[in-house]
């Protein structure tokens, strides 16, 4: 017990860089704005929550955030989580912060109030080609995009593996029902933490940003069909992307999902969206906007 | 020699296959790259079989087998019974076992000489393991866990147990086994070392997150080495447990 108190001291000390203040006004805005992403359910959650560098006792958490994303595809999703806690001075994970009075109760529960409730953060993959995950994330997205967008293909592969041009993967992974309020101030210290990491000549600096975004296709009425974003922010994503196309993930999911989604007719998909770097800044103050109208 | 495996980005590849000395069977429905693992490593020497069991993929944990069997729960279907009868060589007696606790894999641990299982095991059930698997049974639990299947993997040359086993009870399921026993974790510190591990006299396969540290246990524990004490005392040392059952 005494041994895990102190490390938590020391995740405390390290989170310098991160905003923690946005994080904490934010609690406010969830209480007040989300009124219509709950009202399915008709009550609100009040969470704290806190920003955090990743560390290695986020490796579960942040592999199974991870994990949704990819399903079955062979990719080494493991390695892919230790590539963002190495490379630590980049990106946050969002979790419950830790109060001890909580943890008097059962101590053997402590685990579960460090659970990884999001992570923001980048991985440069022309930089780290090499690594394994990274070939097999690019192969299998460059297999997908043959058989679902053949006419992007060329562009795809031309834009994901130029050498000079660097490609940045990036990672915004949270809890299916946790509000897009999160993303403005996750985005805004991941811009702030690579223009750090810029200035002491580390390699940040992309040309394009590549996303894998969770999405569903709802079958609607008059066969219209509607595409809802697991995390509705990314949909303004899309409108400024280069490339962009989407794959079904519907037989790779758990079988007993599969039955429920399909009585709702809604097929899972992931949308592959390739951007240029600079809008990047541009797109958050846009959900700014929209997180402020609703 | 031990090799990491992975089932569908899932980590615990004993739930989705078997492994003995004369045959192994995979879960349908992985990937490809999940057999050919197997295949590429046991193709030659013993049949890999693809199968469900009553439906299931979990087979690992329903069934369990060693050389000269292999029990499968009541609830298995007649045709997978049968295709499963037809893959596998003559030898292997397969037989369907009508259990109350039904995951076999869970609550049953063996080699070719000695099982652990479940202390609430039925006595009939008790009876076929040690008939078919042609076993030394006893009842025990593995750090106060019922489940000695799910936190154990043990093969003729030695065992990986839980990592809270104390070194009383190391001994005594040891003295039991007779084989060399440690205790220690699988997939980056997991206890349930039944399903991060398969392995038989010569080879292992281990989840992908398995570290290079916890590899090096199983491979020496196991001996899957290169390094290993002689063929004479090891065939004398089979041949004498052979002699005890």
């Amino acid at each position: 017990m005494a041994s895990s108190k102190k490390k938590r001291v020391d995740e405390e000390e390290m989170e310098d860089d991160i905003d923690d203040d946005d994080v904490i006004d934010d609690d406010d805005d969830i209480e007040s704005d989300s009124d219509d992403e709950q009202e399915a359910m008709d009550q609100e959650i009040q969470l704290d929550l806190e920003a955090r560098t990743p560390d290695d006792s986020d490796f579960n958490g942040i592999r199974t955030l991870l994990q949704q994303v990819f399903l079955k595809a062979h990719i080494n999703v493991s390695e892919l989580a230790d590539t963002i806690i190495s490379q630590n001075y980049i990106g946050s994970v969002m979790k419950q912060p830790y109060s001890p009075e909580d943890d008097d109760d059962d101590d053997d529960d402590d685990d579960s109030d460090m659970t990884v409730l999001a992570l923001t953060t980048v991985v440069n993959i022309t930089e780290r080609k090499n690594l394994d995950c990274v070939k097999q994330m690019k192969s299998m997205l460059s297999t997908k995009c043959n058989q679902c967008a053949k006419g992007q293909h060329e562009k795809f592969n031309k834009l994901l593996n130029d050498p000079d041009h660097h490609v940045g993967y990036l990672v915004s992974e949270r809890f299916l029902n946790l509000p897009p309020t999160m993303a403005v101030p996750m985005f805004e210290s991941l811009m702030k933490e690579m223009e750090k990491a810029k200035q002491k000549n580390m390699k940040y600096d992309f040309s394009h940003y590549l996303m894998v975004c969770k999405t569903f296709e709802m079958k609607a009425a008059h066969n219209v069909k509607q595409i809802m974003y697991s995390n509705s922010e990314e949909e303004l994503f899309e409108e400024v992307a280069d490339v962009c196309f989407k794959y079904s993930v519907a037989h790779e999911r758990d079988s007993c999902v599969e039955k429920w989604s399909s009585e709702d007719g809604m097929e899972p998909f992931r949308n592959v969206i390739i951007f240029p770097a600079d809008k990047l800044s541009v797109i958050v103050d846009k959900i700014k906007q929209e997180v402020g109208n609703t | 020699m031990a090799v990491r495996a992975q089932f569908e980005g899932n980590n615990e590849i004993g739930v989705f296959s078997k492994l003995t000395n004369t045959y192994c069977l995979t879960a349908i429905g992985g990937s490809e790259n999940f057999y050919s693992v197997f295949e590429g490593e046991l193709g030659e020497a013993i049949p890999v079989v693809h199968c469900s069991l009553a439906g299931c993929r979990i087979i690992g944990r329903m069934c369990v087998g060693n050389r000269h069997g292999l029990l499968v729960p009541i609830s298995t279907t007649d045709q997978e019974l049968q295709h499963i009868r037809n893959s596998l060589p003559d030898s292997v007696k397969v037989q369907r076992v009508e259990e109350r606790l039904s995951a076999l894999g869970n609550v049953i641990a063996c080699n070719d000489y000695v099982a652990l299982v479940h202390p609430d095991l039925d006595k009939e059930t008790e009876e076929l393991i040690a008939d078919v698997l042609k076993v030394e049974v006893f009842r025990q639990t593995m750090a106060d866990n019922v489940l000695v299947g799910s936190y154990c993997a043990i093969s003729n040359q030695g065992g990986l147990v839980h990592p809270k086993t104390s070194v009383q009870d190391q001994d005594e399921l040891s003295s039991l086994l007779q084989v060399p026993l440690v205790a220690g974790t699988i997939n980056r510190g997991s206890d349930v070392i039944g399903a991060g591990l398969v392995v038989n006299d010569w080879i292992a396969f281990c989840g992908l997150d398995t570290t290079s540290t916890e590899l090096s246990v199983v491979e020496s524990v196991f001996k899957l080495g290169d390094a290993q004490p002689s063929s004479i005392a090891q065939d004398m040392r089979s041949s004498l447990i052979d002699s005890m059952t």
